[in-house]
């Protein structure tokens, strides 16, 4: 039954991660406007990295192809921001232009339906597993 | 196809069923031995043949060859309701020698 | 170690049954991995030759020959290329994996049932009925 467990953790890792990415979209979007952080400058862009995590990579057995998810950093996009001219906003720069992050909301939705969808396979999946745990149990009463 | 849940049942009542006619058709009606003899060897046939109807089910469905679950689960029901009823009868034909056999002459 | 696998010598269905609970165990895992990584840059897809080796697994013990499902599952497994319009090298297409994963629940809740079932009439039968 070690498949059944280690599928719960891979099942498991599938849902923080998306929680993560959900997070970094939820950040985007409400600061898809935002000129001035205490950083200084425009709101970057938040972009969580997946990386597959073998179970165990010397094992010989199935913990050598399954792997769970996880986030190896949540990076912050380098794309320049997008300058408008504006020399009335508080934020304008000297040239009276204003550095708005490079932030696309309708992206940023598509993700988070990505996203979304992903959460829920991953849910399923700890459901059909649970289930199967407790079928297999059941053999033989 | 979908055949009944009595029909578990159902192979033991038929055998025992055409014994009597046979009985009849012979006028042998007074040697309930060999007849009685046939009819278990014929219920007990019936009985195999629906385990391995059961055993063919499962395997098919294991195997992948067949999706039909519902028909799997009625092959394996009428198996187990034909193996309960074959027990009840040996139970009560063991019953009923003891009885012969304790009668005092 | 399931619990009925002390039964496993006499009966090469027996046998079968459980192996085809083996193999659809190793399915989920694979599939839960794929799933977990829908979305996993340069991640490639798992897969393994299923209808395949589900008749493997069914067909040998009953000619009396012994296989392992999880070592046949590692012996033939192999990994799904990118397609070309892929941005971020993920092979994963995870509607695929989700309905073969609820289909593979399904089925082995059906196997693990019709066994379930069997060998409860093993043991009445061999127990004299008695139970």
């Amino acid at each position: 039954m070690a498949d059944i467990l280690d599928t719960f953790s891979i099942a498991s890792s599938g849902l923080a991660a998306e929680r993560v990415r959900l997070q970094s979209i939820a950040s985007n979007m409400a600061n898809a406007r935002t000129t001035r952080t205490p950083e200084g400058g425009p709101y970057q862009r938040q972009v969580p990295v997946f990386q597959a995590e073998v179970i165990d990579p010397f094992g010989e057995s199935l913990d050598a192809a399954s792997s769970r998810v996880q986030v190896a950093e949540v990076k912050t996009d380098d794309r320049p921001p997008v300058r408008v001219y504006d020399p009335t906003h508080p934020d304008a720069g000297p040239d009276g232009f204003v550095a708005y992050p490079d932030i696309n909301v309708l992206q940023e939705m598509v993700d988070m339906m990505t996203a979304q969808r992903a959460y829920e396979a991953n849910a399923n999946v700890v459901e059909a597993t649970r289930d199967m745990a407790m079928t297999a149990l059941g053999i033989g009463r | 196809m979908i055949r009944g849940i009595g029909s578990g049942v159902g192979g033991l009542e038929e055998a025992l069923a055409q014994a009597a006619k046979n009985q009849k058709a012979r006028g042998t009606e007074g040697t309930p031995g060999a007849d009685f003899g046939n009819t278990l060897t014929s219920a007990v046939q019936s009985v195999e043949n629906q385990q391995a109807e059961a055993d063919q089910s499962v395997y098919r469905v294991a195997s992948g060859q067949d999706a039909d679950l519902a028909g799997m689960m009625i092959a394996l029901e009428e198996a187990n309701i034909g193996l309960r009823a074959m027990a009840s009868v040996r139970d009560k034909v063991v019953e009923a020698y003891q009885q012969i056999w304790n009668m005092p002459i | 170690m399931s619990p009925t696998s002390g039964l496993k010598l006499f009966d090469g269905l027996y046998t079968g049954l459980e192996n085809v609970l083996d193999l659809r165990r190793a399915q989920h895992a694979v599939g839960a991995s794929n799933l977990a990584n829908a979305n996993t840059p340069g991640y490639l897809a798992k897969e393994v030759p299923f209808d395949a080796l589900l008749l493997e697994v069914m067909d040998l013990p009953l000619a009396g020959e012994s296989v392992s499902p999880e070592a046949r599952v590692m012996e033939t497994m192999t990994e799904v290329a990118a397609p070309e319009s892929s941005l971020d090298g993920n092979s994963v297409n995870a509607e695929t994996e989700a309905t073969r994963l609820m289909e593979n629940r399904v089925m082995y809740e059906a196997v693990a049932g019709g066994l379930s079932r069997r060998l409860a009439m093993l043991r009445f039968a061999a127990s004299d009925g008695k139970i």
